[in-house]
């Protein structure tokens, strides 16, 4: 049988080895700091990605309005008229394909909030109010010394603080790998269709703007009074915001993309072994950041 | 170079847009904007088709993306339980304290 005086020693020594395997089992401050940059340009992808269909879809409802003024019945029965205003940017394929970039996004925020340390004060908080009342039992309070209390205190938040930390990375590390495919899909989904010149957004932007110029170069040309002209230059500044959207925007959602499939392969190997680079993490960075500065230019609020 | 239908007619749109703002003649523009809007109308008819295939592809994705999402949520849940659970310990051992103070005065 073993003595109270060889348990002890024991004890502490298992719980020296758990503590330093638990050690190991916990993502590093780089592979944090690679999972928060990674959430935060996920974040920015989707959001403005998805504002910017919406954008795209009222731009498409006052250009098609413009060009029914200008011009009276649409020349071609496959173009939008007074019944279907958002031709091309119907409720359905916005909230589909918004949907998707919100679910990056959404993706991005998760991350975050699985790496981010919400749990070190609750933790502190939690121990406290542990040792407070291991202190109001009368039995403990004869046998333990306040500093003996406080080591009780400590060892719990430390253990729990591990016990966090490992469960953090093995869920971080599960869910990157689990969303990875879907995310690289989506990736894919996004440079192939918001790619200036030959995705379908580039596209359908495109079917709207130019009937409207030349609706609006006829009224410009043939207009007698200042006022015609000046529905025609309005119709064409209108285009011209738009035309910014679709050489801009699109082409920097097409890039943003691209850069966040090679990051998600960085990120898979970052949270699973030790050697990784974080050289495509910060490529997507910057590309989320360059669409964010570059959308903040072109809306006029 | 153009190389698909879309992209083809996308640049026969370019081209006849320029056109309509070059033309001399009322007559030519009005020639030159019909056909365009033929060609923006089939134009249209190719993006329909595209994005009909395009969209069940997002939605597939978007599912699958969403569980991702909905498990990391409950893994944070998780996380936070830990705070939760030493704190009920410690409210255990209170009430168990006020326990043993009443059967020792009992």
């Amino acid at each position: 049988m073993t003595g109270p005086s060889t348990a002890l020693p024991r004890r502490a020594f298992s719980l020296a080895v758990a503590l330093v395997l638990l050690t190991g089992c916990a993502l590093s401050a780089r592979q944090k700091a690679a999972v928060g940059q990674f959430s935060e340009s996920a974040t920015t992808l989707g959001d403005v990605t998805s504002s910017q269909l919406k954008a795209m879809r009222d731009g498409t409802v006052e250009m098609t309005k413009q060009r029914l003024l200008l011009a009276g019945k649409s020349r071609d029965p496959n173009l939008g008229d007074q019944t279907s205003l958002d031709r091309g940017f119907e409720v359905s394929r916005v909230e589909t394909v918004s949907g998707a970039a919100r679910a990056l996004a959404a993706y991005g925020k998760s991350l975050a909030a699985l790496v981010n340390d919400s749990q070190s004060a609750e933790l502190q908080a939690a121990s406290r109010d542990l040792v407070a009342s291991l202190g109001r039992v009368p039995e403990a309070k004869e046998r333990l010394s306040d500093k003996q209390l406080e080591a009780i205190g400590t060892a719990v938040q430390e253990v729990g603080g591990l016990w966090v930390e490992s469960k953090r990375k093995e869920a971080v590390t599960t869910i990157v790998r689990e969303a990875r495919p879907a995310v690289d899909r989506l990736c894919d989904l996004l440079a192939r269709d918001f790619a200036p010149g030959t995705g379908w957004v580039a596209l359908q932007l495109q079917v709207i703007e130019d009937p409207l110029i030349a609706e609006a170069t006829n009224v410009l040309y043939d207009g007698r009074s200042y006022d015609e002209r000046k529905r025609a230059s309005a119709a064409i500044d209108l285009v011209h915001g738009n035309r910014m959207q679709r050489t801009e925007v699109l082409k920097r959602v097409t890039d943003a993309a691209v850069a966040m499939k090679k990051a998600n392969t960085a990120l898979a190997q970052a949270v699973e072994s030790s050697a990784w680079s974080a050289q495509d993490i910060q490529a997507f960075a910057e590309r989320a950041q360059s669409l964010r500065a570059a959308v903040k230019i072109i809306v006029k609020e | 170079m153009a190389t698909t239908l879309g992209e083809e007619l996308s640049a026969s749109l370019t081209n006849i847009t320029a056109l309509i703002v070059k033309a001399k003649t009322k007559s030519q523009r009005t020639r030159l904007t019909r056909q365009q809007a033929q060609i923006a109308g089939q134009l249209q008819v190719f993006i329909d088709k595209t994005v009909d295939e395009a969209l069940s592809e997002y939605r597939a994705a978007s599912t699958a993306l969403s569980a991702a999402n909905a498990e990391a949520e409950k893994a944070k849940r998780d996380l936070d339980r830990v705070a939760a659970t030493i704190k009920k310990f410690a409210a255990a051992i209170d009430q168990l304290a006020a326990l043993a103070a009443k059967v020792a005065a009992a």
